[in-house]
């Protein structure tokens, strides 16, 4: 029996198929579509890839901000309880999920069960998201998947202090202005979203393991900036962005038992 | 890693005197360790709380707030590498971590953050010494009185809570026809006058007030075992009338042009008479700075050589970066007053009743038409007759996002000024210690704006 | 026919002024549950609750900051706009900082003329109340009682012309407000079995605030006969703290319902949320009114134990026996007074009485309320497991 989970996020949708609870298939489309139809469409591709038919599914948990668009999916779930799931079922240790998105971030509390007994979540700021890191790429002209290596590779860091996204952007224009160079912006770019990160984990008083998940764990200056901050390793799934995905599928396979 | 940071800096004196404070301040703290080492009583509490009952009954007064102020100055350790975060930003962090809100004021968060790290003395002059009980007020805004009830929860002491009642329904400033109802400034009217206010207090209203203050003499009494003795009272009482004599011969002192004083330095030799009021201390220090006032006003000393423009300050101070106000005075402009923690006459002495007396002189405090402790339609006539008062061509507004009463009368302010004459204003937006809210880039584009403004200007008929 | 509150929910000035002009009577509006109703009441106007609307601003932010709480800006906008022009007085009590500075800016708003003599208003068409922020204790009640009687005597002067306001003209008014006190205790028991769901109650309760209590009394005596009909349906049982609510925000019950939860009491400063007992009958007018009101556990003030723990002994009591499974504060913006005591309060409900809480911070607007959604379906699922 298969089972998908569907994540419709602020940027992309995030598919994971589960059969014998083992995952068989995951993607990540960055669409433009009306979520309901990006989410049939990026489903669709599943199954061709898989070479099943379009009616193999036992069921559909849809999450993500986008969750109640997505008429065919059998249940849905929230993003703090599908990341929670999917990271616990990657990582049986984890006690502290972190998930870090375009449009938002959460840090969630779990105990050795893997039961969700705490959340925190970003305020209405962008400062912290994935869409920030976004502007951050305009403002420097520089590619999203580089700014995590050339931050790392910096000697030093710039000042980017400010807790407010629109004030942060002028502090890098500022920063640029005074001719510091690129890496060493992204360093302080890195550094600031880790501090609003370290704030929600902070606000469920995090226990180890701290796993991160979300696009933005893939960014390894944020990550490693987090680490420094909390002073804890944190585990990054090879795939973090499909975590809330697989959990829905868990979800998925749960309801069909 | 290393990091490139802001650039914040302390302000420059303008007056002898002023360099006294900070060892006035040092010392206060270092007298508190000794004191709570002795096992004598320690009490949290906060700047508009009149101290003289408590230094009557030998219970040490430490603040909160101004601890605040402390930790915008200071790195972890005394640290000077700009790397490493000032204080209030490590604490207020915690706070915010703690679920208090970002809007909360920077003193707030900076002490509560303080309070939570669990080592008091693991922060700058050594700390806040843990208290044994907690006085506050309902005094100028909602923050004291909850702020300071969570500090007495996390530290499980008694709390005292002295409600001075914030008088409202004043007339608007400019109301048609209703303008000569707002009465003259304070500090023109004769010392000692007890109704300046636009309706007097009522008895029902001093009443509350003054059986608060024996109430809180008999929670002292109370918690630490100390008797009330009304002559001591009345000594310290003494004490601290004839300092607000003096501070308020300084602020005539101050209208002198040129400036022999700036508000940086005012913001800062407020600390003896805020907090140690009623001491021999205080008063030696207001003695000191009136005579090298009025030696520099006889001598026509100004604070700059070649005085342009002169300016208000409205609002606490940006302590984490006092340098600002400095900011004008390479091109001639100089901040002259700043009507915060203002003061007013005392009602004269009645010794056979020195908790009246007490009474009075604190609803005058929470209901005169001073700053922000009145209210809004006070504040705004306050800063009209500063304006005259001191002969300013301009003010800047402290747009202090995390203080409500400071911040609602900003928008007003800055338009009936403008109105009335002439006087334009820009803003300073930010918090008091958390550099975190501060936008360096922002604040001198409108500043530098405003300076070529006020310099195209002439000077203000008044 | 059942009984419906809905006309006062979506047109609530058309409402009341229809009233007005059918009635000929004077309208008094109130920014706060401390408002000592009863004494406008017996002064025979009616006390209605001033609220905001969901427009967008058009005049506030010329006039007052921005940072501040979004509902009185609403509230402020509207008066700057000539929408409250029907009322014939405004009480203004210091509620909060912000509260308490509507006097000035109401005044500046909304322009009345009025005779005055050396400064002193004769007829004051805002009036300011300073509340005591300590309650509890002779002290504070004889200082309200100072208060409240300035407040009457400008009731009695309304207009230019004396209508003295009697013990009996109060003693009146206390029965029909004890009337309304117990209806809505009725209320609550329905909810807690069931038979109402938050929504509906704050509906029922809202329409009290604009329209007589007699009248209202009447209208509730026949809807509890006919919800004490129906079959008991209910939801995660979740006790919501907070301020600002009104007919606009209290979407958030029915956000709470969506996610299959339900609000069985509140604490949130409309009507019976403060007001859990009737007033003393055995007690000069008056003094039972102050009294009544020294009781109201507003969050601006500070009760005078020596180790307060105000705000969690409240809800505790209120929560008991009512198998609340989670806590929510629905917060304005820049709302200190809510905000201070949350973290404490929180940490309390956890220890002793094992109850989560969520902190929701709303800016007053219903797309802000709508994006609470998510978190409240996380915190619903992870309460009810």
């Amino acid at each position: 029996m298969l089972f998908a989970g569907i994540d419709v996020g602020a940027q992309s949708v995030k598919v994971a198929v589960l059969s014998d609870n083992k995952l068989v298939f995951s993607s990540t489309t960055v669409t433009d579509e009306e979520g309901g139809v990006a989410a049939r469409q990026a489903l669709d591709k599943a199954l061709v890839a898989l070479r099943l038919p379009l009616n193999s599914l036992t069921a559909v948990v849809s999450t993500g901000i986008g969750k109640d668009g997505v008429a065919f999916a059998t249940g849905k779930r929230t993003e703090e309880i599908c990341h929670s799931r999917g990271a616990y079922w990657l990582f049986p240790s984890a006690r502290t999920v972190l998930d870090v998105g375009a449009g938002g971030y959460r840090a969630m509390r779990l105990d050795n069960r893997g039961k969700l007994i705490d959340f925190a979540n970003n305020s209405k700021c962008a400062a912290g998201t994935g869409s920030f890191l976004d502007a951050v790429t305009r403002v420097l002209d520089t590619r999203l998947e580089e700014i995590g290596t050339m931050a790392v590779s910096a000697k030093k860091r710039a000042s980017v202090s400010s807790y407010c996204a629109v004030f942060a952007e002028s502090e890098i224009i500022g920063n640029i202005h005074r001719g510091v160079p690129k890496e060493c912006i992204l360093a302080g770019v890195c550094y600031s979203v880790a501090e609003r990160l370290a704030e929600v984990l902070h606000r469920v008083k995090i226990a180890k393991d701290i796993v991160m998940t979300g696009g933005v764990a893939q960014n390894i200056g944020v990550v490693k900036a987090l680490e420094e901050i909390v002073g804890l390793k944190a585990k990054v799934p090879h795939e973090p962005q499909i975590v809330g995905a697989l959990g829905a599928a868990l979800f998925a396979e749960e309801m069909s038992k | 890693m290393a990091e490139e940071v802001k650039k914040t800096a302390t302000s420059k004196k303008s007056v002898e005197t002023a360099r006294k404070v900070w060892p006035y301040v040092k010392e206060d703290y270092a007298m508190a360790h000794e004191w709570k080492a002795a096992g004598k009583p320690i009490a949290w509490t906060c700047a508009m709380l009149p101290k003289e009952l408590l230094q009557a009954m030998d219970v040490y007064p430490q603040n909160p707030e101004h601890y605040g102020v402390l930790t915008a100055m200071f790195r972890r350790g005394g640290s000077k590498d700009p790397n490493v975060v000032k204080e209030a930003v490590r604490f207020c962090k915690l706070a915010e971590e703690e679920g208090f809100a970002s809007y909360n004021c920077g003193y707030a968060r900076a002490t509560i953050g303080h309070a939570l790290t669990g080592d008091l003395k693991d922060a700058p002059l050594g700390g806040l010494e843990p208290p044994d009980m907690v006085i506050t007020t309902s005094c100028v805004c909602d923050q004291r009185g909850k702020w300071l009830r969570y500090l007495a929860q996390k530290f499980n002491v008694p709390f005292y809570l002295i409600d001075f009642p914030e008088r409202g329904s004043d007339l608007a400033y400019d109301m048609p026809g209703q303008r000569n109802a707002i009465l003259p400034y304070h500090s023109s009217l004769k010392r000692g006058v007890t109704d300046i206010y636009y309706s007097p207090p009522a008895d029902y209203e001093i009443d509350y007030v003054e059986c608060q203050w024996r109430d809180l003499a008999k929670f002292i009494e109370d918690v630490t075992g100390h008797k009330y003795d009304q002559d001591r009272f009345n000594e310290v009482m003494d004490l601290a009338y004839k300092t607000n004599e003096l501070r308020l011969e300084i602020l005539e002192y101050r209208k002198a042009v040129p400036a022999p004083m700036t508000s940086a330095d005012g913001l800062s030799v407020m600390y003896p008479g805020t907090y140690t009021s009623g001491t021999q201390r205080a008063y030696d220090f207001y003695v000191e700075l009136r005579d090298e006032l009025r030696q520099k006003v006889e001598d026509k000393l100004g604070v700059i050589p070649d005085e342009k423009f002169r300016m208000l300050w409205y609002g606490l101070g940006p302590w984490f970066n006092m340098a600002l106000m400095n900011y004008f005075e390479n091109i001639g402009g100089v901040f002259i007053y700043e009507p915060i923690y203002n003061l007013a006459p005392f009602p004269p002495r009645t010794p056979e009743n020195p908790f009246r007396e007490l009474a009075l002189r604190t609803l005058q405090q929470s209901g005169g038409m001073m700053g922000p402790m009145g209210s809004l339609g006070q504040t705004v006539s306050t800063l009209v007759n500063a304006a005259r008062d001191y002969k300013a061509a301009g003010i800047v507004l402290f747009y202090l996002i995390t203080c409500r009463p400071v911040v609602y009368p900003v928008v007003e302010i800055g338009r009936v000024l403008e109105e009335e004459f002439g006087i334009p204003s820009t803003t300073l937006e930010c918090d008091l210690v958390d550099e975190r809210s501060y936008n360096e880039a922002q604040t001198l584009t409108r500043w530098d704006a405003f300076a070529e403004q006020m310099l195209k200007k002439g000077p203000v008929a008044y | 026919m059942a009984v419906e509150f809905k006309k006062w929910l979506e047109n609530r000035h058309d409402v009341v002024k229809e009233w007005k002009e059918k009635n000929k009577k004077d309208v008094f509006g109130c920014l706060c549950c401390i408002t000592p109703e009863e004494i406008i009441y017996a002064a025979d106007a009616l006390p209605v609750r001033i609220t905001g609307s969901s427009e967008k601003l058009e005049m506030v932010d010329s006039r007052a900051p921005i940072y501040a709480c979004p509902f009185l800006r609403s509230c402020l906008d509207l008066a700057g706009r000539g929408i409250y022009d029907y009322l014939d007085g405004v009480v203004i009590p210091n509620a909060c900082d912000f509260t308490a500075r509507m006097d000035y800016w109401w005044r500046k708003l909304v322009p009345r003329a009025n005779p005055a003599q050396q400064g002193v208003e004769l007829c004051p068409y805002v009036l300011y109340i300073k509340h005591p922020e300590k309650i509890g204790g002779e002290m504070s009640f004889n200082y309200l009682r100072g208060e409240y009687r300035i407040f009457k005597q400008h009731l009695e002067r309304r207009r230019g012309h004396f209508k003295p306001i009697s013990d009996d003209m109060l003693s009146n008014a206390i029965s029909v407000y004890n009337e309304h006190y117990g209806l809505m205790e009725q209320l609550t028991q329905l909810r807690k079995r069931g038979l109402v769901s938050g929504s509906e109650a704050f509906e029922a309760e809202f329409a009290s605030l604009l329209m007589p209590k007699n009248e209202h009394n009447e209208l509730m005596k026949q809807y509890l006969g006919e919800v004490s009909q129906r079959e008991p349906k209910d939801g995660v049982r979740v006790y919501l703290l907070g301020g600002g609510v009104d007919q606009i925000s209290y979407m958030i019950y029915k956000v709470i319902e969506e996610c299959g939860g339900n609000v069985v009491y509140e604490d949130v400063g409309v009507g019976r949320s403060y007001f859990g007992r009737k007033i003393d009958t055995s007690k000069p007018p008056l003094d039972a009114i102050i009294e009544h009101r020294l009781d109201v556990r507003c969050p601006h003030c500070i009760t005078e134990d020596r180790f307060p723990e105000d705000r969690f002994i409240f809800a505790r009591d209120r929560i008991e026996g009512a198998n609340v499974k989670g806590v929510m504060w629905f917060a304005p913006l820049y709302c200190e007074c809510r905000n201070l005591e949350y973290p404490f309060t929180r940490d309390r409900l956890k220890e002793v009485l094992n109850i989560p809480a969520l902190y929701l911070e709303h800016d007053y607007t219903l797309e802000g309320i709508g994006q609470l959604k998510p978190r409240i379906e996380t915190f619903m699922e992870m309460v009810k497991s």
